[in-house]
């Protein structure tokens, strides 16, 4: 018995820093529909935020040359049911699944600003996949619900 | 995005309230900085009603309070009973670096030990 389950939902922004606010909206009123606990959406919102802002931050100018896409997606396999978010993006390819975090600082005055990102992704996920196919990143994270 | 201070001697409590994602740390981040800028020295800043704390926003908090202990001033957490925000602030390693409180009074108190 393997997973099982589809893409229940879809959605599209540019890669802009101003767009991420309606991502999140979208992932809150698809997991509200699709009965996603309100402390496992939260997950996925920070998730989701920490994705997105990765791919305007750090994905290059071509990034912006398609939308990034979302697919919110429900699977049933033995271990119980989980949620996947896939997140596809024409920027520089990037794996977000296995690329190691910044070490933590061991004080204020060593800390740098930003470089979390990766932490939270790995820290709050069950699963993250990751693959480079036809010019665009496609990463998944998904949590058990 | 909500943010507001109250000073009481040397001490000022920076409330802040809503959701800390890239949209709300751009609305707060000029208001945040300048009442963190060392007016006062001793600075707790409440994150109890934070709905969402990203790394952008946790970015805004280390920035500040890099700030403020260069100046001489230092810099810690409230977060109550929020356990999103304090569980990320674990995560991230960041409590270790702004010292982090469930309780109010033990924040107050930490900066006469």
């Amino acid at each position: 018995m393997g997973i099982t389950g589809a893409i229940v939902s879809e959605f599209a922004i540019k890669a802009d820093r101003a767009e991420i606010r309606s991502a999140a909206n979208w992932l809150e009123k698809t997991s509200l529909e699709f009965g996603v606990p309100g402390n496992k959406a939260l997950v996925l919102d920070q998730c989701l935020d920490e994705v997105l802002m990765n791919i305007v931050m750090h994905a290059g100018p071509s990034a912006a040359e398609s939308p990034v896409e979302l697919a919110f997606a429900i699977h049933g396999g033995e271990v119980g049911k989980e949620v996947a978010i896939t997140v596809s993006d024409s920027g520089k390819p990037f794996d977000s699944a296995t690329t190691s975090p910044k070490a933590q600082a061991k004080s204020l005055e060593e800390a740098e600003p930003g470089g979390l990102g990766l932490a939270i992704i790995q820290g709050l996920s069950s699963r993250l996949a990751y693959e480079f196919r036809n010019g665009r990143n496609f990463l998944t994270f998904a949590i058990l619900i | 995005m909500p943010i507001d201070f109250t000073d009481k001697d040397n001490l000022r409590l920076i409330t802040i309230d809503g959701r800390l994602d890239s949209a709300g740390s751009d609305e707060i981040a000029m208001k945040f900085a300048a009442m963190s800028s060392g007016a006062k020295p001793a600075v707790v800043v409440d994150l109890s009603q934070v709905s969402f704390l990203s790394s952008i926003g946790i970015r805004l908090i280390i920035q500040n309070a890099k700030s403020l202990q260069n100046k001489g001033g230092k810099m810690v957490l409230f977060v109550g009973g929020n356990e999103q925000v304090s569980t990320t602030l674990d995560s991230t390693g960041i409590s270790t670096l702004v010292p982090m409180f469930s309780d109010l009074g033990s924040a107050e108190q930490s900066f006469s030990d």
